[in-house]
């Protein structure tokens, strides 16, 4: 019986430490969805007006797209407002729109969407900083 | 009870942070990646109906992500390189009744997947990049038989940008008034308005 608890410690004892081997490469792995409902054309939103923010991170990854039917033009973008300045590769496609922004060191950034439609739309956002 | 507790630490050291938003109608979401090229697609666009070579393959960094998100079932292994630049390249990427288009740049990429329903129409808007010299990208699908697109921007100008691949590739300086995009395709005469993505309206 004691031998058998000491096995099954020794095996804890490892898979613990194999965990811990994988586990650091995936730390910084986040995602976020967020969701803009009847966003006014024109207005950057981060789904701080609905309570799906997930708050600033290094996101190197935003897709914005349109969650309804219609065609209009949707825009993403990576935001410092600290700084009010947003990173390289900020775009705007047809109902859908993403970009890959390399490699984001700071987690300082809100991940964006917005539309271009004229009127409110509904539109979405994804995020993640899996780089 | 190991298995247990291991299962619980690879959950929470995987993943950080998950939203509650709304995940509906998430391009990413519900589409395995295409295997081939759909025949919709191959029967409007040349640069699909071309043999694949080893110069049409995405750089691994980014097709490797792109696995991972997908979008509309889009898959890399597929693609076809349109405009070759040294700083920025325009690659064709099939995908489930979708085509994207991706455009390299500054080590990351920009992405945008019209219907294949549009391409065939001739009816797909364009899209606009901030580069990191501040120009202002501005690319896109066509389908076969669209020579070229009129880029209009300021008053009056109009710049005509040549296709190739199915695709077209512009930058214009940064500050530049963007107005349209033009064409003539299937559909006859197609206008799609252009935003600076740059460009400030009202904040949140």
């Amino acid at each position: 019986m004691r031998q058998a608890r000491a096995r099954l410690a020794v095996l804890a004892l490892g898979l613990v430490c194999a965990i811990g081997a994988v586990a650091p490469a995936q730390a910084d792995a986040a995602i976020s969805y967020f969701n803009c409902v009847s966003k006014p054309s024109g207005q950057w939103c981060d789904g701080r007006a609905n309570g799906s923010y997930d708050g600033q991170n290094s996101w190197d990854y935003v897709d914005a797209w349109n969650p309804g039917g219609g065609s209009f033009e949707v825009c993403q973008r990576v935001f410092k407002p600290s700084s009010g300045n947003w990173l390289t590769g900020s775009s705007c496609g047809p109902d859908y729109a993403s970009h890959y922004y390399g490699d984001v060191q700071c987690t300082c950034y809100d991940a964006e969407v917005r539309q271009n439609s004229g009127s409110p739309q509904n539109v979405n956002g994804f995020a993640d900083s899996a780089w | 009870m190991v298995a247990g507790l291991a299962v619980l630490l690879l959950g929470t050291a995987s993943v950080t942070a998950i939203a509650d938003g709304d995940e509906s109608n998430h391009p990413g979401d519900g589409h395995p990646q295409v295997e081939s090229i759909e025949a919709s697609a191959t029967a409007t666009m040349a640069v699909l109906r071309s043999p694949r070579t080893s110069g049409d393959g995405l750089p691994a960094h980014l097709s490797g992500r792109m696995d991972e998100h997908s979008p509309f079932g889009m898959n890399p292994d597929l693609s076809r390189l349109s405009i070759g630049n040294v700083a920025n390249s325009v690659y064709v990427v099939p995908a489930h009744g979708h085509v994207c288009v991706v455009l390299t740049m500054d080590g990351g990429a920009d992405l945008s997947c019209p219907s294949t329903d549009d391409i065939v129409d001739g009816r797909v808007a364009p899209t606009t990049v901030i580069l990191g010299t501040g120009g202002i990208a501005i690319y896109g699908l066509v389908p076969d038989g669209v020579e070229e697109v009129a880029v209009r921007t300021g008053e009056a100008d109009s710049l005509d940008v040549a296709t190739q691949g199915n695709a077209y590739y512009t930058v214009v300086p940064p500050g530049t008034p963007l107005r349209s995009v033009a064409y003539v395709g299937p559909s006859g005469s197609v206008e799609f308005p252009i935003v600076d993505p740059s460009a400030v309206f009202e904040e949140q």
